[in-house]
C-alpha cells in the first residue's frame, strides 16, 4: 500500500473516529441533560407535594378557607406536573409509580374536598346518627395514607432517575475514555506503522546510497512493496544499473585511451632517440663546417628534443600511475617525509636554506611509492616555487576533524597562486606560471591528484599570489572505516 | 535478571515456599472449612397462602420456585381468606403468611406473635359491596335494613364498615351475616342476602354471575388494601437465609407479573381456581409491588383502632406498630423499598 494512502486511511479513520466520538458524546450529554432536568423536575414535585401537604395539615388544624384554597392551587400545580410527566417516555416499571401517583392524586382530590364539604355542612352529627367526627377521621385517614402514597411513589421515581442520571453520567465518562482510548490506539499503530515503514524504507536507501556511492554499482537496495520509498529505491537500482553501464563504457574507454597514450609515447621515444642522436652526432662531426646561426638551430633543436624526452617520460609515468598495480601496505607517513624532504634538501645549492617544519604525519594504509611520489611532487613544488623568497618556510603536517580520514597538506610561502585558476592546478601539462620562471611539465599535479584519488582521497588547494599556498591531501582511515 | 531465568531471586523462593506451605495448609482435611454434606435435610418452609389475586406475588414466587432458590423445600398451604392464612401462621402451623393488613391488625391487638417482611400489593378497587337490584337496592342508601354478608375481622369487613360510614349508613340498622367468601358468593346467589362485601375474584363471579340484577358499590377513593407477607419470629430468626429468599424471590415474581402478566395471569388462576380471564381483568386494577412504607403503619394503626371502638377485641393501650415491622430484611435487599419515619439511632431513615 502506497504510504499516502495509508496515510489518508488512517487520517480518515481518525477523523471518523472523531466524529462519531463527537456525535456519540452528544447524544450521551442529551441523554443526561433530559435525565438531569427530569429529576430537577420531579424534586420540584416533592416539593409542591410537600408544601400542599402542609397546607392540608394547616387547613384540618384552623379549619381556615384560606388554606383550603391554596391546598386547592397547589393541587392544580401538583396535576399540571403529573400531566407533564405522562409525556414523558418511562421504564415500565416507572410507568407503573406514575400510575400510582396519578391514582393518588385523584383519590386526595375526591376526598379532601368531601372532608372539608362535610366540615361546611354538619356539625354534631347526622340523621343517621353517625357522629361526623367519626366519618372525618376515616376520610383524613385514607387522605393520609394517600399522601404518603404520593410522596413515596415520587421519592422511589425521582430514586431511580437520579440512579440513571449517574448511571448516564459514568457511561458518558467510560464513553469518553473508550472513545480517546481506541483514538489514541489507532493513531498510535498508525502512526507506528508508517514510522517503522519509513526509517526501514529510509534507512535501506540511505545505505544502499553509500554504498553506490563508493563505486559498488552492482549493489542493489531492497525493493519490495509497492510504496512510494519502494519505488524510489527501484529508481536508484536503475539509475545504478545504468551508471554501472556507463562506467563500464567510460572505464573500457580510458583504458584505450591510456593504452593509446601509452603507446603512442612509447612509439614516440625511438624516433625521438634517433633525432638527439643524429643531432648530436651532427655537431660533433660537422660544427666545423656550420656558421653560427646553423649551430644555434642545431642547439634548439637538441633542446627541443631533450624536452620532449621529458615531457614523454611524464607521460608514461602519469600513465603508469593510472594502470599500474597498487601494492598496499602500512606506510608511516612520518617517516617517508623526512625521508624526501631529506632527499630534496640534498639537492637544494649550499647558499639555498629552508626552513623545515614537520608536523604529527599518521600512519597509513596505500602504496608506499605512490604515496612517496605524492610527497615528493608536493614537497619539490613547494621548494621550486619558494626559490625567490628570502627565507623559505615549508610545512608538512596533518589536520584532525573530519572522521574516517586524514587530512594532509604541504604548505609553502612562496610564489602563490590566484584562486581563480584553482580548478586548473591538478589537470595535465596546466601550469600557472612560465616554464622560463618556474621549470616543469605540469604533470606532478596531475600525478598526485590521481594517485590520491586511486587511494579513496581527494586533493584540493588554497593559495594567493606572492604568498604561499596549501596543498591538500585526504586518505582513508583503514581503522575508523 | 530475566524473570523466566531458573536462577529465581532469594524473595521468590521464598514467596514459592510460603505459596507449597499454604497449598499443604489448604489441602489438609482438618483445615477446610466445613462444607454442608449431602446429607444435611433442606429446611423446609411453610407458606399459608389464601386463594387470593392479591397475593399474586406470593403465589408466584411459589409456582415459580423463586423461594426454593437458596435450596429450601416450600410448602404451599391454600386457604380460602388470608385471615385463615394468618391464624395457621399464629398457631404454629406455617412459617409465612399471606395476608391482608386488617387481620394483621387484630392480631397485634391480640399480641399475636408475627413480623412483616413486606407488603406486596395495594389496591383501591379490590373490595367492593356487591347487591341485587330486585331486593330494591339501588343507592347505597338502600343498603339500611338490608342483610348483608360478610367475613368478620377482613379488610372486607373494614371496607364495609367504612363504605357504610362514609355514605351515612349505619351499620346497626342492616342484618350483618359472617360468611367465608365462597358462602357469600352462594348465599347472594341463593338470596338468602340482599348484598355481600367481598374482594375479587367474587366481585367478577358475582357480576357474571347475576348479570343485570347485580349493583356493585364500589368507592376507590375511601380505602386502600395492603396484601403482606408475615413471619413467625423464630422463622426470621432462625433462618435469615430463607427470609432474604424469600423477599429476593417476591421480586423476581414483581419482575415476571410485569414482563409477562398473560404467563402469571394463568399460574394465579391455577392456584386461586378462578378462570384465567376473570384473573387478567382482574390485574388491571391491582399495583403489585414490594416494599414496606408509612401508609401501611398508618393504615394498621388505623385499623387497631377501628377494632378496640368496635369491641373486637378487649381495650388496651393502641400498641406501637412500627416494632411488628422486620425492616432488616427489606433493607438488605432493596433499601430503596423501605419508605418509613424511623429513628436515626436505629440506622435508618
Amino acid at each position: 500500500m502506497k504510504i499516502r494512502s495509508s496515510l489518508r486511511i488512517t487520517s480518515t479513520l481518525a477523523l471518523l473516529m472523531m466524529v462519531g466520538s463527537v456525535v456519540s458524546t452528544a447524544l450521551a450529554y442529551r441523554w443526561l441533560r433530559q435525565a438531569t432536568e427530569l429529576e430537577l423536575f420531579l424534586i420540584d414535585l416533592q416539593g409542591d407535594i410537600f408544601e400542599r401537604s402542609q397546607l392540608r395539615d394547616e387547613y384540618l388544624l384552623t379549619g381556615r378557607q384560606p388554606s383550603f384554597q391554596r391546598w386547592e392551587e397547589k393541587s392544580a400545580e401538583i396535576g399540571r406536573h403529573l400531566k407533564s410527566l405522562s409525556e414523558v417516555e418511562l421504564s415500565p416499571a416507572n410507568a407503573i409509580l406514575l400510575a400510582r401517583m396519578n391514582q393518588k392524586f385523584k383519590t386526595t382530590m375526591e376526598l379532601f374536598p368531601r372532608i372539608v364539604a362535610l366540615r361546611a355542612s354538619l356539625s354534631g352529627g347526622d340523621p343517621a346518627g353517625t357522629p361526623t367526627s367519626r366519618i372525618e377521621q376515616r376520610l383524613v385517614h385514607q387522605v393520609l395514607v394517600d399522601a404518603y402514597l404520593l410522596s413515596d411513589s415520587t421519592k422511589l421515581l425521582l430514586f431511580d432517575v437520579r440512579n440513571h442520571t449517574i448511571d448516564s453520567r459514568n457511561k458518558l465518562l467510560l464513553l469518553l475514555v473508550l472513545s480517546t482510548l481506541i483514538m489514541g490506539l489507532v493513531v498510535t499503530s498508525s502512526a507506528a506503522y508508517v514510522n517503522v515503514l519509513l526509517s526501514r524504507r529510509v534507512s535501506a536507501l540511505k545505505d544502499g546510497t553509500t554504498i553506490l556511492s563508493q563505486g559498488a554499482f552492482d549493489h542493489r537496495i531492497p525493493a519490495s512493496g509497492d510504496d512510494e520509498l519502494a519505488d524510489l529505491a527501484r529508481e536508484v537500482n536503475r539509475m545504478a544499473e545504468e551508471l554501472k553501464q556507463s562506467y563500464g563504457r567510460l572505464e573500457a574507454a580510458n583504458k584505450e585511451l591510456e593504452a593509446f597514450s601509452y603507446s603512442v609515447s612509447h612509439d614516440l621515444r625511438a624516433p625521438l632517440r634517433h633525432l638527439t642522436g643524429f643531432v648530436e652526432l651532427l655537431d660533433r662531426l660537422d660544427s666545423r663546417g656550420m656558421d653560427e646561426k646553423a649551430r644555434h638551430y642545431l642547439h634548439v633543436i637538441s633542446g627541443s628534443a631533450k624536452k620532449m624526452g621529458c615531457l614523454i617520460d611524464d607521460l608514461l609515468s602519469f600513465s603508469r600511475m593510472s594502470r599500474g598495480e597498487m601494492m598496499k601496505q602500512s606506510v608511516d607517513l612520518q617517516q617517508l617525509a623526512h625521508e624526501v624532504i631529506k632527499d630534496i634538501a640534498k639537492g637544494l645549492p649550499p647558499q639555498r636554506t629552508v626552513r623545515w617544519r614537520i608536523g604529527e604525519l599518521p600512519v597509513v594504509t596505500g602504496d608506499h611509492a605512490m604515496l612517496r611520489l605524492v610527497l615528493v611532487n608536493l614537497v619539490a613544488n613547494a621548494v621550486k616555487y619558494s626559490n625567490n623568497v628570502e627565507a623559505p618556510v615549508i610545512e608538512v603536517n596533518s589536520l584532525s576533524g573530519e572522521k574516517g580520514c586524514f587530512t594532509l597538506y604541504v604548505k609553502d610561502n612562496g610564489a602563490g597562486f590566484d584562486m581563480k585558476y584553482v580548478d586548473k592546478l591538478f589537470g595535465l601539462f596546466q601550469r600557472l606560471h612560465s616554464s622560463e620562471e618556474y621549470e616543469g611539465t605540469g604533470v606532478g599535479l596531475a600525478n598526485v591528484r590521481r594517485i590520491i584519488g586511486r587511494h579513496g582521497g581527494k586533493t584540493w588547494a588554497e593559495g594567493e599570489l606572492n604568498r604561499g599556498a596549501t596543498f591538500y591531501f585526504t586518505l582513508p582511515n583503514e581503522k575508523e572505516t | 535478571m530475566h524473570p523466566l531465568s531458573r536462577n529465581h531471586s532469594p524473595g521468590l523462593r521464598a514467596f514459592s515456599l510460603l505459596l507449597a506451605i499454604g497449598l499443604a495448609f489448604l489441602t489438609v482435611p482438618g483445615c477446610r472449612r466445613k462444607q454442608p454434606g449431602p446429607s444435611a435435610a433442606p429446611v423446609q418452609v411453610t407458606i399459608a397462602c389464601p386463594r387470593n389475586i392479591s397475593a399474586s406475588l406470593a403465589i408466584l414466587g411459589i409456582e415459580k420456585s423463586y423461594f426454593s432458590r437458596q435450596g429450601a423445600r416450600v410448602v404451599a398451604l391454600p386457604f380460602e381468606t388470608g385471615k385463615a392464612a394468618l391464624e395457621r401462621m399464629l398457631a404454629g402451623g406455617a412459617d409465612l403468611a399471606v395476608v391482608a393488613e386488617t387481620p394483621i391488625a387484630k392480631a397485634i391487638l391480640e399480641n399475636g406473635q408475627l413480623k412483616v417482611l413486606a407488603s406486596i400489593h395495594q389496591s383501591n378497587h379490590d373490595l367492593a359491596i356487591v347487591a341485587r337490584k330486585d331486593r330494591g337496592v339501588r343507592s347505597p342508601a338502600d343498603l339500611r335494613g338490608k342483610i348483608i354478608g360478610y367475613t368478620k375481622g377482613t379488610s372486607g369487613h373494614y371496607f364495609l364498615d367504612t363504605y357504610c360510614l362514609v355514605n351515612r349508613v349505619a351499620l346497626g340498622g342492616i342484618g350483618l351475616v359472617d360468611l367465608s367468601p365462597l358462602q357469600l358468593r352462594s348465599a347472594l346467589l341463593d338470596g338468602s342476602v340482599d348484598a355481600v362485601s367481598t374482594w375479587e375474584p367474587h366481585v367478577a363471579v358475582l357480576r357474571e354471575a347475576l348479570g343485570p340484577q347485580v349493583l356493585v358499590f364500589q368507592e376507590e377513593s375511601i380505602y386502600t388494601e395492603n396484601f403482606c407477607v408475615v413471619a413467625r419470629p423464630e422463622f426470621i430468626r432462625d433462618h435469615p437465609k430463607q427470609v432474604k429468599t424469600i423477599l429476593e424471590g417476591l421480586f423476581s415474581a414483581l419482575d415476571f407479573i410485569t414482563r409477562s402478566p398473560a404467563e402469571a395471569g394463568e399460574l394465579v388462576a391455577a392456584y386461586t381456581q378462578v378462570a384465567p380471564s376473570l384473573v387478567s381483568k382482574a390485574f388491571s386494577g391491582h399495583d403489585f409491588d414490594v416494599r414496606l412504607d408509612q401508609a401501611l403503619i398508618l393504615s394498621i394503626g388505623s385499623e387497631c383502632h377501628w377494632f378496640l371502638d368496635s369491641g373486637a377485641v378487649p381495650q388496651r393501650d393502641l400498641p406501637d406498630v412500627l416494632t411488628y415491622f422486620h425492616l432488616e430484611g427489606l433493607l438488605e435487599v432493596r433499601p430503596q423499598a423501605v419508605q418509613i419515619i424511623r429513628d436515626a439511632e436505629r440506622g435508618h431513615r
